[in-house]
Order: C-alpha cells, then sequence, then structure tokens
C-alpha cells in the first residue's frame, strides 16, 4: 500500500531521518512509537509529503507521490500533483485544525466538495454517516470552538474519513487530550482498525499499541530500532535497552 | 446666531457637494486599495523571490513617500509617461496605492495570524496551496482584519482631503475656496470638521462592534 | 493564484490606460477646440473668488479672462486648484490658462509665457484700529507683524529691514490674518492691498486701518499664465487685452471691482 524507501530528512544540515524503509500492507495497523525529538512525526509526515525527504522517496501503490519520471531523470512533482496524492492519504494531527469558521458539517464536506467535487447532497449524507460513526450526530451545526477537545479530533477523524482514504496517518492524535477524553478518540480509531482500515499512528498509549497494532516501530535518533509484530514488541523478551528504558519513562509518566 | 444660521445655509450647498465626492473618492479608493493590498499581501508571503522583492520594494516606495507627492505625482507626471487622468481619477489611483501599502500590511498580520495548523489540514485533504488559501485562510484572516480595515478606512476619509492638492472639488477643497471668498474662516472649517466626523462615526460604531465581537471570539478559540 | 493576481493586475491596468486614453482624446480636444480651461485658486475676492450663493467663481480676473476668451472667440471652462497646482497644471497639459494673482517674474517666465500685464499692484500695510500714528516700517520696531504664506514679504523685511527687529508671523490665509489683527495678536499685517481694502469696503465694521501712506516696495504685474509651447495661445489673448485696454473695457472692469490700475 505505501512504501518508504531510505529517507533521509536534514533540517539546516541536522540529520533528522537517517535512512528509514518501511512498507505498509493494506489493512495493517502499523504503531510508530519513540522518545520525543526521536523524529517520528517528521517521518509521519513525510508519508504525505507535508515535508519534503532530503533522499529517498514514498510510493503510494507504486507510484512515487514526491517524483515523476522525466525521461529517465526524477523531476520534483508540482504542487497539484502532491495534492492529488495526499487525497488519498488521510492525516489527524495532535492539534486536531479544524477549519475555525466552519461548522463541523462544513468541516467534513469541504473536501469532498471542492477537491472530489462531488455533490453538495451526496457529501451531506456521507458526512451525517461519519458523524453518526464518530457519534457526534448532533454536532453537526456547531462550531469548532464550542466542542471539546475530544470531539474536536474525533470530528477531525470524520473529515479525514470524508475523503476516503486508503490509509489514515495519526500524529499523537490524543497527546492534546485531557486524559478523560483520550479513550473517546481510542474508540473511534479502534473501530477503525476493526473494519480493516489501514493506518500509521504516532502515539505514546502504549495500551492502544498492544491492543490494536499489528505491528510496532520504534524510531529513535531518526533510525529504525526496532519493527515487530505486536505481540512480539511487548513480548517479556524484549530486551533492547533503548525500548525498555522508553517504555519504562512512558508507563510512569503517561499511563 | 442669526448670521450663523444664515451663513449655514448659504455653505451647506457646496459643501454637501464636496461631501458627496469624498464618500466617492473613499469608498471607491477603498475598494480599490483592498485589491491591491490584497494581491500585494500574497504577493509578500508566496515563495518566489522576485515577487516578493517586487512587494516589499512597492510597499517601501508608497509608505516611505507622502501621499502629497504620490497625488502630485500621479496627476502631474503620469501624463509625461502617457497616462492622463483626470484629477478625479488620479485622486483615486494615488489614494488607492497609498492605502494598499498600509492595508497590505494588514492583510499579512491577518493571514500570518492563522495558525499553520489550518494550512496543513487544508493540504491534507487535498487542496493546493491557492484552494487553502481562499477556501480556509483568507476567509479566516479577512475576518481577523475586518477592525483594522475599518481603521484603515476612518484614516481614508481624512487623507482624502489631500486630493484638494490636484484639485479635486472634495470637501476640504469646497471649504478652502468658501472661506478665501468670505473669510468665515472658523465657521466653514467647523462645519468642515462636523461633516468629517458624521462620516466617519457610522464606521467607528462598525469598528467597535467588529472588535468587541472578535475578541469574544478569539477567547473561545484559543481553547485548543 | 499568481494568475488571479496577474489577471487583477492587468485588469487595473487596462482600466487605468482606458480612462487615460479617454482623457487623452478629451484633452486635445480641449486644446485644439473652442473651449480653454482655466485654473485658478480663487484665492479671495476681489481677484477670483467662489460666491457662496450662486456658487460661480467672479472676480477682476475672471471677467478679465471671459472678456479675452470671448473676444478671441473661444470659451472658458474654470476649475479650482491650490496655489502650487496652477503651473504644474499648464506644464502637464491638465489647463490652458491661470487666471489668478500671479506676478510676472523672470522665475516663472522660466517654466511658463504670460500674456501682457493686465493689472498690477502692491502691498499694503494694515495695523490695529486703536493705532492712529503708525505711517510706515519705521514705526513698527520691536513689534509684530504678520504676512501671508506663499507670498515674498518675509523675505522682503527681514532682507530690507532687518534693524527694526520685527517678529514675523506667516499665516495661511488672510482671514486668519485679519482677525489676528482684529483680537490684537499682532500689531500690523502686510498683504496684498486689493484684498483688504475690497473687503474693507464690503465689511465697514472690520477693525482694522489701512495705512495709506505706506508705500510698497514689492510692486508687480499680473497677466494671464499660458503653457511655455502655447504661443499662439499667448498672440490671441494679447491681442483681446490690447482691444480691452484701447477700449475702456479694462477700466470698466476695474471700476466694477473697485481696484484701480495706471499702466506705467
Amino acid at each position: 500500500m505505501l512504501q518508504v524507501t531510505s529517507i533521509n530528512k536534514s533540517f539546516h544540515g541536522k540529520e533528522v531521518i537517517k535512512g528509514i524503509d518501511l512498507s505498509i500492507q493494506k489493512g495493517e495497523v502499523v504503531v510508530i512509537i519513540g522518545p520525543s525529538g526521536s523524529g517520528k512525526s517528521t517521518f509521519l509526515r513525510m508519508m504525505n509529503a507535508l515535508e519534503f525527504p532530503t533522499e529517498g522517496d514514498v510510493l503510494l501503490e507504486g507510484e512515487s507521490i514526491l517524483y515523476r519520471t522525466v525521461g529517465n531523470k526524477k523531476v520534483p512533482r508540482k504542487e497539484k500533483e502532491l495534492s492529488k496524492f495526499r487525497a488519498e492519504v488521510g492525516m489527524v494531527f495532535q492539534g486536531f485544525h479544524l477549519f475555525a469558521h466552519k461548522t463541523v458539517l462544513e468541516n467534513i464536506i469541504e473536501g469532498p466538495m471542492r477537491v472530489r467535487k462531488v455533490s453538495k447532497e451526496t457529501a451531506i449524507l456521507e458526512a451525517e454517516r461519519l458523524l453518526q460513526k464518530v457519534g457526534l450526530a448532533d454536532k453537526r451545526d456547531q462550531y469548532p470552538h464550542a466542542l471539546s477537545g475530544g470531539q474536536q479530533q474525533r470530528i477531525a477523524i470524520a473529515r479525514a474519513l470524508a475523503m476516503k482514504p486508503k490509509i489514515l496517518l495519526f500524529d499523537e492524535p490524543t497527546s492534546a487530550l485531557d486524559p478523560e477524553l483520550v479513550g473517546e478518540v481510542l474508540l473511534v480509531m479502534k473501530e477503525l482498525a476493526n473494519e480493516g482500515m489501514t493506518m500509521a499512528v504516532v502515539t505514546h498509549e502504549m495500551g492502544f499499541a498492544r491492543e490494536v497494532g499489528d505491528r510496532i516501530i520504534f524510531i529513535d535518533q531518526g533510525v529504525i530500532v526496532q519493527d515487530e509484530p505486536a505481540h512480539l514488541f511487548f513480548h517479556i523478551n524484549n530486551n533492547n535497552d533503548r525500548i525498555k528504558r522508553f517504555l519504562n519513562t512512558i508507563s510512569r509518566n503517561v499511563v | 446666531m442669526q448670521e450663523i444660521w444664515s451663513n449655514i445655509v448659504l455653505f451647506s450647498p457646496r459643501l454637501l457637494e464636496g461631501t458627496l465626492i469624498t464618500i466617492q473618492l473613499t469608498a471607491i479608493s477603498l475598494i480599490f486599495s483592498l485589491i491591491i493590498g490584497l494581491a500585494v499581501a500574497l504577493g509578500k508571503i508566496t515563495h518566489n523571490k522576485t515577487i516578493n522583492r517586487i512587494c516589499n520594494f512597492y510597499i517601501s516606495i508608497v509608505r516611505g513617500t507622502p501621499l502629497l507627492v504620490q497625488l502630485l505625482y500621479v496627476y502631474f507626471v503620469f501624463p509625461d509617461i502617457g497616462i492622463s487622468l483626470t484629477a478625479f481619477q488620479a485622486a483615486i489611483v494615488a489614494l488607492s496605492i497609498n492605502e494598499s501599502a498600509y492595508l497590505a500590511e494588514t492583510f499579512r498580520a491577518g493571514i500570518k495570524s492563522i495558525p499553520k495548523g489550518q494550512m496543513e489540514a487544508a493540504q491534507a485533504i487535498g487542496m493546493d496551496y491557492s484552494l487553502a488559501m481562499r477556501r480556509i485562510i483568507l476567509p479566516q484572516a479577512i475576518r481577523n482584519v475586518i477592525p483594522a480595515i475599518g481603521n484603515s478606512a476612518i484614516v481614508l476619509i481624512k487623507n482624502s482631503s489631500l486630493a484638494a492638492v490636484i484639485t479635486v472639488t472634495e470637501l476640504m477643497h469646497n471649504g478652502n475656496l468658501l472661506a478665501a471668498s468670505t473669510y468665515q474662516n472658523i465657521q466653514i472649517f467647523t462645519m468642515v470638521a462636523i461633516v468629517y466626523w458624521v462620516l466617519h462615526y457610522p464606521l467607528s460604531l462598525f469598528v467597535d462592534y467588529l472588535e468587541k465581537r472578535g475578541a469574544a471570539h478569539h477567547v473561545t478559540s484559543n481553547q485548543h | 493564484m499568481k494568475k488571479v493576481r496577474l489577471a487583477s493586475l492587468l485588469l487595473m491596468v487596462g482600466m487605468l490606460a482606458a480612462c487615460g486614453n479617454a482623457e487623452e482624446k478629451a484633452e486635445q480636444a480641449s486644446a485644439s477646440g473652442d473651449t480653454l480651461k482655466v485654473i485658478t485658486t480663487a484665492g479671495g475676492y476681489p481677484f477670483n473668488a467662489t460666491n457662496p450663493s450662486t456658487n460661480e467663481i467672479e472676480g477682476f480676473m475672471i471677467d478679465i479672462a471671459k472678456e479675452a476668451t470671448k473676444r478671441a472667440d473661444m470659451d472658458m471652462e474654470i476649475v479650482t486648484g491650490e496655489w502650487n497646482s496652477l503651473i504644474p497644471s499648464l506644464q502637464s497639459g491638465k489647463a490652458d490658462v491661470i487666471v489668478d494673482g500671479m506676478y510676472i517674474t523672470d522665475e516663472r517666465k522660466e517654466e511658463i509665457n504670460f500674456t501682457d500685464p493686465v493689472f498690477g499692484f502692491g502691498e499694503g500695510l494694515i495695523v490695529q484700529e486703536g493705532d492712529k500714528t503708525t505711517a510706515s516700517l519705521e514705526d513698527l520696531k520691536d513689534k509684530t507683524i504678520g504676512v501671508q504664506m506663499g507670498t515674498s514679504f518675509k523675505d522682503m523685511l527681514e532682507e530690507q529691514s532687518p534693524e527694526l527687529n520685527l517678529e514675523v508671523k506667516t499665516y495661511q490665509t488672510l482671514a486668519d490674518l485679519l482677525k489676528d489683527i482684529e483680537s490684537k495678536r499682532i500689531d500690523a499685517a502686510l498683504a496684498d492691498k486689493p484684498a483688504f481694502t475690497y473687503m474693507k469696503s464690503q465689511n465697514p465694521n472690520m477693525t482694522y486701518r489701512i495705512v495709506d501712506e505706506y508705500v510698497p516696495s514689492l510692486s508687480g504685474e499680473i497677466g494671464l499664465g499660458v503653457a511655455k509651447e502655447n504661443t499662439a495661445l499667448v498672440k490671441k489673448l494679447n491681442t483681446s487685452i490690447a482691444e480691452m485696454k484701447e477700449d475702456g473695457t479694462l477700466t470698466s472692469i476695474y471700476e466694477k471691482w473697485g481696484v484701480e490700475w495706471e499702466q506705467p
């Protein structure tokens, strides 16, 4: 479904991602964990070209989303082409980023109508179905600022789903939430996973990772330290020092 | 008192004529300056270095020179390069250009005040830069800067009085003419001042209203 | 976005160009046709001023200009502008003739043409009403004197009479100047003599005294201003003016406005 091939990313000469390869299969839920500053968010943002890798490429269903080939040369894609790919890759942000001047319904139908050119009626029907799914049908005419963080994040998920993406990226979707609101968002994500949605999730929620994740990727200092099926990763025998230390910190501070 | 009243009756037609021109000058210039200002603001934030430089140069020239000189230039010097405008047209051009530079900064600040996440969220659902700008960023940015635009409009009303130097018969000019012929300076310019105040008042109420509403909105939207 | 921006810019430029072209044609027509565009400050009676009741611009300079253009078989249309816009208006083709109390000087002749003189005047001295003794500038030693902005009286005072130690105050308009004489904030004032003489004749209750003995030192003559290259128009107007001098029309215009001038 989505492949990342030996990407590097430097900011002002400082290497943040140092050669990562990753392949995500259809229907797979990949959970990416790692200490803060390990580059995992940057890594995720490269999967929909919000960040451009310094080297390497990202392929969606075998096609490069970053470059097109002219003759035998790779040319960076134009803005319009990038947008075409981004429409296929949904993203949910840590800060929700709902469009502040639009109602819940307008937030969800904006993409389908303006990007996919779906008719308004169809877009609204689909939006209402999605609102039902995330349990917020009664909020359709509210503005984002009237909603709790958890509700906003569920709307953000609905907005991403409305584009019928091939894969959904989550960038620390619960990190900005009050603890009591985390559950409702994780619940929606779990449902999606159960329905077979392909997902890449950057998170600190180890419970979620263990329960829902098919694969756990542990990133530290810009490289993949471990890439294991969830049951093996959390197996008591995992004795990588860095991971142990990280898991200890997480369980002390967050959970 | 009697004399004051008869003077008011005597001066009013001329001053009202001028008022009409002042309103036209202000309204038309405001519309043009909003369009140019927005274009220049977008030019300033685009990644194209050449366009950036042109826009910065434009703003610097316009803000760094007196409106009076700009008026004189458009009216008296443009004919040398083949653009001959009537006084009214020249005033519109100069006022629009002058105001646009200030509005460009206002718009730019408005756009910059919109959190980066809004653009990223728009891009993430497949919008390109231009669509995201039009649908997501600008509507919010413009709503944020409407009070500032209102303040600019108030300044513009008063700036339009400078058009008198290029023979536009707006309010101030007509006041000057009446003063020159009747020597009733104090009374005439008091009347002129009252008219300017009356013109500015509805705008200022509007700005106050928007600022209050904006403030209320801002507090709630800060929650996330 | 770039396209949209470019399009809107082009639209603006196009509109301006269209306005410009239309205007250019109109202007060519007015230059070659029968209507002269006259510019004046309408800066005050008796020269040229706006009549607040009729909204017409009138004055002896206007009458002279009207008669002169009529005799040259042309019409005129008056626009008003500030003093500093008069000469540029001729130079940029915005107007054909300046009709105002503008002295014919060598400096100005470098910029524009003048017709033969149609009037001449100098400055007059006025003092507070209670002052019965002042007869010349020498009587005003150490006192405060007001002058109008845009005149050369300030320079004259500073150059010619430094020993008098006068404090010179500059005023935007004649009205402000007279007001300060009446309220005794200044002791005296220098201004165009025809202007305040006319005012006093119209408003006998104004409280200032005109010093009749005063001999002006900055007299000058005024003519109609015409663009440098438009010598044909100067010729036509000069013919009219000569006729008007000849047949007494000029003198009767002076009488109508209560001013006097003997051509030297």
